[in-house]
């Protein structure tokens, strides 16, 4: 788990992320670097619901596991990416340059898989 | 099928008489159900005979009684109470779609309208001396010379569809209302999945429900990528807007005409 914090913590330092999380996909938190305002509780356990309709629709409309998905809402955006035996969650702002998040994302994303507890 | 081939000739009378012959076979085909009523309205539309929204209300009510969350059929129904002065009944349906989304817009003009209308009922039979508490009967009969049914948006939405026409790299296109029933599906490759238009209104409302609750707000598009194709949806207000694409479709092209299209149906 030590491994993990740095990572997110390195995330969140990218322009427009207002904090990230790890979370199994039955929505228990595995690590989290998200500020108080948030409730990561809840979010982990919302991100879950939603991970399993993406799940539900990409398999029944016989498109595998999703990957990656991208919600654009009115005040923020949220970046959900499956890792296989977790979800990373990113939460970012509206402002945020969706090609640099991109590249930050995929770093992330690639240095988590790596570690074999969410991977 | 029939109903829809008329509808696109614009011939109402005959799409109608396919769509109740459709009903004679299948009383509880919600499709069926609710283009009957939607039918209905355009016809009142045209003819402003009150008749045909009385119609489209026993239609629109029949499907609310097997599914109570039909976006489309609550507003419309809210509306045909509401223009029958039933205020009481038109609130209680805007208020159903204001359960599953209650930052939805129209629904909420439309608790706005009934509310004023409600105030100035009051003021208007106070002033005359013979307020009684409003009954439940629909005044279909004070229906006449009043402003037509906004319900055939439909059309507006599915004629808006031809913005994506020349867009490489389309799958299929989907049109579907915040209760998971298709309004209209484009199947450019491959066959239609019977079940596209719930999963893709089970996405956008743990998305959405997800958003509002974290106090990101209202979903407005999400963007899904699996290793077989790329999905977009977006929020159009009135239902949902699906897009199916090839993985390595750009993007920004279809964002682009999703642009189009949003602005031409708001």
């Amino acid at each position: 788990m030590n491994q993990i914090k740095p990572l997110l913590s390195k995330f969140n330092k990218s322009e427009g992320v207002m904090g990230s999380l790890i979370c199994t996909h039955d929505g228990m938190i595995i690590e989290s670097e998200i500020s108080e305002r948030f409730d990561r509780e809840m979010i982990s356990a919302l991100i879950s619901s939603v991970g399993l309709s993406l799940s539900n629709a990409c398999s029944e409309l016989g498109y595998d596991h999703f990957s990656r998905f991208l919600v654009t809402a009115s005040k923020g955006n949220v970046l959900l990416a499956n890792l296989g035996k977790s979800f990373f969650v990113g939460l970012l702002n509206k402002t945020v340059d969706n090609q640099k998040i991109n590249v930050a994302v995929f770093q992330v994303t690639n240095e988590l898989k790596k570690l074999s507890v969410i991977g | 099928m029939q109903t829809r081939t008329f509808r696109a000739k614009k011939d109402i009378r005959s799409a109608l008489a396919a769509c109740r012959k459709g009903l004679e076979s299948h009383p509880k085909s919600m499709d069926l159900l609710f283009t009957y009523g939607e039918l209905r309205i355009i016809r009142y539309n045209s003819s402003k005979k009150p008749d045909h929204l009385k119609k489209a209300l026993v239609s629109f009510e029949k499907l609310l009684r097997i599914n109570p969350h039909h976006y489309m059929a609550n507003l419309l129904a809210a509306q045909i109470y509401f223009k029958g002065r039933a205020y009481d009944r038109a609130e209680a349906k805007v208020n159903a779609i204001l359960k599953n989304t209650p930052n939805d817009t129209k629904a909420t003009r439309i608790k706005h309208t009934i509310k004023k209308a409600r105030t100035k009922a009051v003021i208007k039979k106070e002033a005359e001396g013979e307020y009684k508490p409003e009954t439940e009967r629909i005044e279909t009969e004070k229906l006449d010379g009043l402003q037509q049914v906004e319900g055939a948006e439909y059309e507006t939405l599915v004629n808006g569809l031809n913005h994506f026409n020349k867009l490489s790299g389309v799958i299929s296109i989907h049109l579907v209302d915040h209760a998971g029933i298709a309004i209209k599906d484009v199947v450019k490759t491959g066959n239609l999945n019977d079940n596209t238009a719930s999963l893709t209104a089970d996405i956008f409302r743990s998305s959405g429900f997800f958003t509002r609750k974290i106090g990101l707000g209202n979903f407005q598009r999400g963007h899904i990528q699996t290793h077989g194709a790329n999905l977009l949806l977006v929020n159009i207000f009135y239902g949902i807007l699906a897009i199916v694409t090839e993985p390595d479709v750009d993007m920004g092209a279809v964002e682009e005409r999703v642009d189009l299209y949003v602005a031409d149906i708001v």
